[in-house]
């Protein structure tokens, strides 16, 4: 890793330092020995003679701590390499195999665990009699437990990962699943649990000794040392001071480590100072300064934008207003009708080198009171951070610069401006917003009713507790929630996604702001959730009247919604204009860009396929269910996933299956791939199924670079060719001459087995449009469209007839997206595939699939092609 | 029923401890009658005493035999004192609950304001010495630290007279008033762990949506830490305090030793020094015990 060393690092190693200095010291240079008794100088206090002074036999205390020191420490090492290995040994086995065997050895761990360590060492010592030796087998038996517990639990987390089951489906042993997959990315828990089990060790050691039932006299050790010392604590201190010191140092040396290894630090200054810092950089770098061109431009938008007169309920005051509004150059030349007026606004990260990273540069726009102003632009182009910025809700790390102007009930008020206290009165009423996930959005713990209520308790509305309670049923009601008493009483994981964004939009809504900012709030939910909640925004603007800003990467949602619409790229607005002209007349590069993706490129005459072609997957009455069963029928089970499914799958083909989330889509495809189990039906076929996942980032191992994970199908398929020649050999009678042949060609694959995959996988890389120069970097160095294309890469490398795609393009933006379908579509003939694609997105699955499959949800399902709206 | 279940649950655990326990002390060296008797007695008196112990019994038999004993409240006899066991627990018990309980407390009390400033103000100055004290204090083992308190304000500042203990049913006041010395020791290194764990809990909310949302709601910095986050970082907090309890336990064996506390933890060391093991049997099954319930009533679903 080449970044700057931590706090905790660099402190760290200059404890360890010091300690092993130490201890070296005492060791080598010392003219003393540790057991070198002369009476006459005894309890001296430290001086140059005697570093930290003499005890009551006179020995030399800086000698002996040393030797403790060294003793304490090679105990604390044995007990970790003990407990490191076999915990790791019987944790990784218990979390792969799982069942019953995890189940009794866990208990018994759980047993073991629940002891305080140093009790049942001490017992096991008291029994075995007291010994440096005994007192390492003791805390090594013991730490088995707590490393077992830590590796199990994070072998059982990587078992759902995705890229655990990719590795399954490509072949891959367990034995080399388990060591070569997942312990790589497991390792960073091992080793901070082992330096914990080191600082455990070493203090009960200590203590063990100090009982006198550890390391035995004569041999020093610290924990000895300070109870000898302790009934002297008058006369000579030192005696136990230093002893103590040292293994303080030698601890907090350990534990600063193990923290900056694993990321544990919180050293980078307050938030405040942060954004302080950020934000006079940005400004010396000329962000949010006046710019007289801009302010025209941005003003002339609007102005012909309005003058057009083609929005759906065009306000008059916002026409009035907007013809008013010639140029803007101060607070005092903004038309009474903007709600919102942002002006300059620029907002930036700093980078790890500490270079600044503008996400949103000098972004000009005024909201007028009822107007929807639409921003679109793709992920990472600056609109939710513009977004936030007006709420004053930017992460902590971001620097600002601009004006935010928001009209209140007292004036004028510039948001960047306002201490947090201002900005906390001024949310909730004056302005409030909805965000994309409503089930992270609301706090998890806290029922829906008493989340409603802070809007008016924290908002100096005061009203008694009856009349609340009306208020928030009606909030309620407004938004089509009917059940309105449950609902109250409700968490967030009671209700549906549609309905838990209903309440998000009733919270935001229930103190009638002047401006809402509605933040993706469609994104997460499917297409039909998605039409109510747009048809109910639509009816609560029209009738409130309320000014929004709508964020969207969704040019559908934002043609539906909105009157006016910002486009923005890399920061910068590159467009803007009235819904008609931007969807009618684009004139921005991105703005085209963004309208072709919504359109997108059909490329299902690309992929050839025959009508008549074979059948290679054929699926009869399949049911898949989870959960329990009832009873004891086998086909009673609490959650029927799937129910006598059909379906066929001919070679060449292009199978779409589509279903809102939820509908069996993914289980399908996973059942098929045969990860898990059916309770009935058949499924016929010869094709090897190979699987693209969702989210690329879980489906490829992190630990691990691109040409590993490239090499891996052609390093199953090389071992098991390897293995099947071998067995050739053991068997029949071959003659002497023969089995030499054979042997020469095992070597001979050998040789060739690392040259060969090398050579492939680079292939491979450049076929999915990647360079050589990624074969040698991590997933995590990779963007979201570059990671799916290795994942692609990958799979077919397995060689497969069939390739299930699972939502390969949903996690994308819309770019990237066609780029991959296209890499897809390519793929399709030049290596003879079937494709199985699965998404819950009608305008892609139009684009790629030849027959549709709609998946109702727990029911049966109605093969026909589906035509819904686009 | 969830609790009937767990419940269930928590009394197995219990009867298998109980098992192992007797299990481990039945497979030690040495044979009991022997220890009573002395090295020199006959076969025959041995072979009698052994019967009269029930010693020859099948082992399920002597296990049900203890097993209902310690029900009863009988745990034997001390082979070094000479006296029921019970009656010997009766005596140092109190002080250790005492102890423990002053310990807990003083964590509580040290951890939750910290934690919640340090969060409330994360990488201010505040937080970032607090850091490095809370890192040191760690370091610091329990019985290292006692020993530094015994000088410090034992002996140079005179708050307190090391060593002399003063029992509870020798005088509440005076025991309580000694235990604060030792419960210091032992929270101090505790609640610097408490005070990082609930620290990290809290920030790990913070950087939630539905803090985000809080916010946006205008709710003041301050109410959104006390009534959005510490809600939801509690039950792992708890499940952390828990097994602090259980580690407060084990250092209370060793500072008790420090300070002259007549505790659990003196009487475990000197048992197992004496080879007295009926003593030790019975601490193993009762700390034992202690734990496990500390532990299931601290464990969140």
């Amino acid at each position: 890793m080449k970044r700057k060393h931590s706090f905790n690092f660099i402190c760290g190693c200059a404890l360890l330092l010091l300690t092993i200095l130490l201890i070296a010291g005492g060791l080598f240079l010392s003219p003393y020995g540790a057991d070198e008794m002369d009476v006459a100088s005894k309890n001296l206090a430290p001086s140059f003679k005697h570093l930290f002074g003499t005890d009551h036999y006179g020995r030399d205390v800086y000698t002996r701590v040393a030797h403790g020191a060294l003793t304490t420490m090679l105990i604390g090492v044995m007990t970790v390499a003990i407990g490191g290995v076999f915990g790791t040994l019987v944790g990784a086995l218990a979390g792969y195999i799982g069942g019953t065997f995890d189940a009794v050895i866990m208990r018994i761990n759980d047993c073991l665990l629940a002891f305080p360590s140093i009790l049942l060492a001490l017992v096991f010592v008291g029994v075995l009699g007291p010994s440096e030796k005994n007192v390492v087998i003791a805390l090594g038996i013991l730490f088995v437990p707590s490393i077992a517990r830590v590796v199990r639990s994070d072998v059982r987390t990587q078992l759902q990962s995705d890229y655990v089951v990719n590795a399954k489906l490509l072949g891959v042993s367990n034995a080399r699943i388990l060591f070569v997959h997942i312990l790589p990315n497991i390792r960073a828990t091992l080793l901070v649990t082992m330096a914990v089990g080191f600082n455990n060790a070493v203090l009960a050691e200590s203590g063990m000794s100090y009982l006198g039932l550890g390391v035995q006299p004569p041999k020093a050790s610290i924990g000895r040392m300070l109870s000898e010392g302790q009934s002297y604590l008058r006369s000579a201190p030192w005696t136990v001071l230093f002893p103590g010191l040292i293994l303080v140092l030698a601890v907090l040396g350990v534990s600063l480590l193990s923290d900056a290894y694993s990321g544990n630090q919180g050293d980078t200054g307050s938030p405040a100072r942060i954004r302080a810092r950020i934000s006079r950089k940005l400004a010396a770098a000329g962000y949010g300064t006046e710019c007289e061109s801009c302010e025209v431009a941005a003003a002339d938008g609007i102005a012909s934008a309005d003058a057009d007169g083609t929005t759906e309920d065009g306000n008059p005051e916002n026409v009035a207003g907007a013809t008013k509004e010639t140029t803007v150059n101060s607070a005092e030349d903004i038309p009474d009708s903007a709600i919102l007026c942002v002006r300059n606004l620029a907002v930036a990260f700093e980078k790890a080198n500490g270079s600044l990273q503008t996400v949103v540069k000098d972004v000009n726009f005024t909201l007028h009171a009822g107007e929807r102003l639409g921003i679109v632009g793709e992920s990472g182009s600056g609109k939710s951070m513009t977004a936030l910025s007006v709420m004053g809700l930017l992460p902590d790390t971001a620097g600002v610069t601009g004006r935010i102007l928001l009209r209140t009930d007292a004036g004028l008020v510039d948001v960047l401006q306002c201490s947090k206290k201002e900005l906390a009165v001024l949310r909730g009423d004056a302005m409030a917003m909805v965000f994309q996930e409503p089930m992270t959005s609301l706090n998890p713990t806290m029922p829906i009713g008493r989340q409603m209520r802070e809007m008016l308790t924290h908002n100096e509305v005061h009203l008694p507790k009856e009349e609340q309670d009306k208020k928030l049923a009606d909030a309620l009601l407004e938004v089509e929630l009917t059940e309105t008493e449950r609902i109250l009483r409700s968490v967030p994981k009671e209700l549906s996604g549609g309905q838990r964004q209903r309440v998000m939009i009733a919270i935001a809504m229930l103190l009638r702001p002047r401006l809402l900012i509605l933040d993706e709030p469609t994104t997460a939910l499917d297409a039909e959730t998605r039409d109510g909640i747009l048809e109910l925004l639509d009816e609560l603007q029209k009738k409130h009247g309320m000014a929004v800003l709508f964020i969207s990467h969704e040019l559908a949602v934002v043609r539906r919604i909105c009157q006016h619409v910002l486009v923005m790229d890399d920061g910068h607005i590159v467009e803007e204009g009235t819904v008609r002209e931007i969807f009618e007349d684009p004139k921005a590069a991105e703005t085209k860009q963004l309208l072709r993706s919504l359109e997108g490129t059909d490329f299902t005459e690309k992929m050839h396929w025959a009508q008549d072609a074979p059948t290679i997957l054929s699926v009869k009455h399949l049911h898949v269910y989870y959960g329990k069963r009832r009873g004891r029928n086998p086909l009673n089970y609490d959650n029927k996933v799937l129910e006598n499914f059909e379906m066929e799958l001919k070679e060449g083909e292009v199978l779409g299956i589509i279903g809102r989330s939820g509908s069996g889509k993914s289980t399908l495809a996973r059942c098929l791939a045969g990860l898990i189990p059916r309770q009935a039906g058949t499924i016929e076929t010869d094709a090897r199924i190979g699987m693209v996942f969702q989210d690329p980032y879980g489906s490829l191992n992190r630990a691990k670079t691109v040409q590993w994970l490239l090499e891996e199908p052609l390093r199953v398929r090389q071992k098991k060719e390897r293995r099947e020649a071998i067995r050739s050999l053991r068997k029949n009678g071959l003659t002497g001459e023969q089995r030499r042949t054979r042997k020469n060609e095992i070597v001979a694959m050998y040789r060739k087995a690392a040259e060969e995959r090398r050579h492939e996988a680079q292939e491979m890389l450049t076929a999915v449009g990647l360079g050589k120069e990624y074969a040698e970097r991590k997933i995590t160095e990779l963007s979201g469209g570059q990671r799916q294309r290795v994942a692609i890469g990958m799979a077919i490398l397995g060689k497969p007839d069939i390739l299930i795609l699972d939502e390969p393009v949903s996690a994308l933006d819309a770019t990237v997206q066609e780029q991959v379908l296209a890499l897809l579509a390519d793929f399709h003939d030049r290596f003879n595939l079937t494709y199985l694609f699965i998404t819950h997105d009608e305008a892609v699955m139009k684009r790629m699939a030849h027959r549709v499959i709609y998946l109702k949800g727990k029911q049966d399902l109605s093969p026909d092609k589906t035509n819904k709206n686009g | 029923m969830k609790w009937i279940r767990k419940g269930a649950a928590v009394l197995i655990a219990v009867l298998a401890l109980s098992f192992v326990t007797f299990l481990a002390f039945q497979v030690l060296p040495g044979d009991p009658a022997m220890m009573k008797l002395g090295t020199n007695a006959t076969p025959e008196a041995l072979e009698a005493l052994r019967e009269e112990m029930g010693l020859n019994d099948p082992m399920i038999v002597r296990y049900g035999r203890w097993l209902g004993g310690v029900l009863k409240g009988d745990f034997g006899e001390s082979l070094h004192y000479k006296m029921p066991v019970s009656e010997l627990l009766w005596q140092v018990l109190p002080n250790t609950l005492l102890l423990a309980g002053m310990s807990i407390l003083m964590i509580l009390v040290i951890a939750f304001p910290l934690g919640l400033l340090y969060a409330r103000f994360p990488g201010s100055a505040v937080d970032r010495t607090g850091a490095v004290v809370n890192q040191t204090m760690m370091a610091v083992p329990a019985f290292f630290l006692g020993l530094v308190i015994s000088v410090v304000l034992g002996l140079w500042l005179k708050v307190f007279m090391p060593g002399a203990f003063v029992s509870y049913d020798e005088g509440l006041g005076a025991c309580l008033a000694y235990l604060i010395f030792p419960a210091l020791a032992i929270a101090i290194p505790k609640a610097a762990m408490t005070v990082r764990f609930l620290r990290s809990a809290l920030l790990t909310e913070r950087s939630k949506d539905y803090v985000r949302t809080a916010r946006s709601k205008g709710l003041t910095e301050g109410k959104v830490l006390m009534l959005h986050m510490l809600p939801n970082a509690l039950p792992g907090v708890r499940t952390f305090i828990g097994v602090i309890v259980s580690e407060i336990i084990a250092g209370s064996i060793v500072v008790e030793q420090v300070f002259g506390v007549n505790g659990l933890g003196r009487l475990l060391v000197r048992s197992i020094s004496n080879r007295d093991y009926n003593v030790v049997q019975a601490i193993v099954l009762y700390i034992g015990i202690v734990v496990l319930l500390v532990n299931s009533s601290a464990e969140t679903e």
